[in-house]
């Protein structure tokens, strides 16, 4: 998937409301605090439908309660236009027009962000990994997400039903559908790990330069081989608890190195490796899924990596159609540069730029909702 | 400024509708404010009567004219009394009703277990449906798909396996005269999986 034009109204700091994109690597270069970021966080929500981090509100600019994206995408069907309607808790998004859910969204095309927070992938909380594996998961299969927020749902239907201590006479009628759809998200994210796992160890092995044995497994909450005989066993915590203390609700995704847990026995280069190996497995499973590469996004990766890693990067980035490069520096190798400052973003080494800025001000007047350019 | 007291409450009332949130409630109080006294009123006596006016079927829990013996479904003689559909709210009646395709008789649960709001058995009219079974030949569950629906057909199931009644679920599948390209896969990945001989 390649993103073709990007047109933005109130995202953070940016001040530009339309720009073009072409294939190759594209560098987007500035200060900290300048906006590339944000740049790159407009791109994920026009082409995931998702923000990479934070709340609909920390993306919208200070004082304003709306914001809009929009980018027209090159996929395998053609050129389709995604808009997102942000307002605070809320987000519409928009396909051809049209209004879709997100999981459908993701039917269209794969995009991919690696940025600095991907760390969290090893040293963060479960809920992190497996936060991971149910977007991935979310993003290649529609049914996965549903039966995945319906599990959920009755997760926290038992859970307010153990909390409220008494009539636990019910528990019964929501242990059925609990083992049923839990049973099923174990199944397809053991499935899916299947398929990840030796991705993500070529990924490491790649960038280590030499065979790591790298493994990625699904950590289970229970020892038992069935969910149903897990429950049974955790009758009595999860009454003293007044939670459900068995299920992928309490997965994790555990990372080893020769048979180590990443986590706890990994060297700082190794965790940021191990973090990468999963961001290139979902890379490539997307690419797989959709039979075309993802757009790929990364975000001020350079400061973090060593000189070997940022080579595999250049090289992931070269072998897609389209990647978004940002840096404080630009990357060794890129085919367009742009400049970003105080939300600014121009093509680098350009002086017509205020002039089009202004033009595209004007054209936005015209057609589309008020806005408050500079 | 402050709103006059009366648009305040209006607008709070409103608000407390289900799927009516602060602003649209706001709106509707002003589209009310510039209605004619008799729109208004015909509406306010409205809402008044089908409070005053209706009650709850004593069989089947569905709504009936206040000092009817029972509800229309309860009451006509034609209907297979041994048939017992069991469904969420007095709406479902009226779909399933529609379908023309029912000949038996309700029961109206008013709602579906969900813990979160606090409705338990002991909040839906499950007793009254335990009691009204001796001469009942099959029990057609027909609670919503949502993960609510499911846990209270559960539920019911587990209290009416040992009665000497058969019980079903109703089919879930494909929407008649939909494509099967654009079924979502779980609804198609159902269907499938409850398909059957021809």
């Amino acid at each position: 998937m390649r993103v073709r034009a990007l047109r933005q109204i109130h995202l953070r700091n940016l001040v530009t409301e339309r720009l073009a994109f072409e294939d190759g690597v594209t560098a987007v270069v500035g200060p900290n605090g300048a906006g590339k970021s944000n740049l790159l966080a407009a791109l994920a929500l026009g082409a995931g439908g998702a923000l990479p981090s934070g709340t609909i509100g920390e993306a919208l600019r200070f004082g304003t309660d709306e914001g809009y994206v929009r980018v027209d995408l090159e996929t395998n069907d053609g050129v389709r236009s995604v808009e997102v309607a942000l307002a605070p808790g809320r987000k519409t998004i928009r396909l051809d027009g049209q209004v879709v859910r997100l999981a459908e969204l993701a039917r269209i095309g794969g995009v991919v962000r690696i940025g600095p927070e991907d760390a969290d992938l090893v040293h963060g909380p479960p809920a992190r990994r497996r936060g991971f594996l149910d977007d991935l998961l979310g993003r290649t299969s529609l049914r996965y997400a549903l039966v995945v927020r319906a599990y959920h749902r009755v997760v926290e239907q038992r859970n307010a039903l153990l909390k409220s201590g008494g009539a636990l006479a019910s528990l019964a009628a929501w242990d059925d559908r609990f083992l049923e759809l839990g049973r099923e998200v174990e199944g397809l994210r053991a499935r899916a790990i299947a398929s990840l796992a030796p991705r993500a160890r070529d990924a490491y092995d790649a960038v280590a330069g030499d065979p790591s044995a790298f493994d990625v497994a699904l950590g289970r909450s229970h020892s038992e081989h069935d969910l149903a005989d897990a429950l049974a066993a955790s009758r009595s915590e999860e009454r003293a608890r007044g939670v459900t203390v068995v299920g992928p609700h309490r997965d994790d995704l555990v990372l080893t190195l020769a048979g180590r847990a990443v986590q706890a026995y990994g060297s700082r280069g190794e965790a940021r490796t191990a973090a990468l190996a999963l961001r290139v497995a979902e890379f490539e499973l997307l690419d797989a899924r959709h039979g075309a590469p993802p757009l790929l996004l990364l975000d001020d990766v350079h400061a973090e990596l060593d000189a070997r890693r940022r080579a595999f990067l250049a090289d992931l980035a070269a072998r897609t159609p389209q990647a978004i490069v940002t840096g404080t520096e630009p990357p060794a190798r890129f085919d367009h540069h742009l400049h970003v400052d105080a939300g600014l973003v121009r093509p680098a080494a350009c002086e017509r730029v205020t002039r089009t800025v202004r033009e595209d001000a004007a054209m936005a007047l015209d057609e589309g909702p008020a806005s408050d350019v500079a | 400024m402050r709103f006059p007291a009366p648009l305040v409450t209006l607008i709070r009332e409103l608000g407390r509708l289900p799927g009516i949130g602060p602003k649209s409630a706001q709106r509707l109080a002003f589209y009310l404010f510039n209605q004619s006294d008799a729109d208004v009123l015909t509406l306010a006596r409205a809402i008044e009567e089908a409070k005053t006016g209706l009650e709850r079927c004593p069989r089947c829990h569905n709504v009936m004219g206040v000092g009817d013996a029972a509800c229309g479904v309860c009451l006509d003689a034609s209907r297979d009394a041994a048939i017992l559909c069991v469904v969420e709210g007095p709406a479902d009646v009226l779909a399933i009703e529609r379908s023309g395709e029912y000949a038996g008789v309700y029961h109206v649960l008013h709602g579906a277990l969900s813990p979160m709001h606090g409705v338990g058995p002991d909040q839906l009219t499950i007793e009254s449906l335990l009691a009204r079974l001796d001469d009942i030949r099959e029990v057609v569950l027909a609670t919503s798909t949502t993960v609510e629906g499911e846990a209270t057909a559960m539920y019911l199931a587990q209290h009416l396996r040992e009665r000497a009644v058969s019980l079903t679920r109703i089919a879930y599948g494909l929407p008649v005269g939909g494509d099967l390209e654009y079924a979502d896969e779980v609804t198609l990945g159902r269907a499938m999986t409850h398909r059957r001989p021809m």
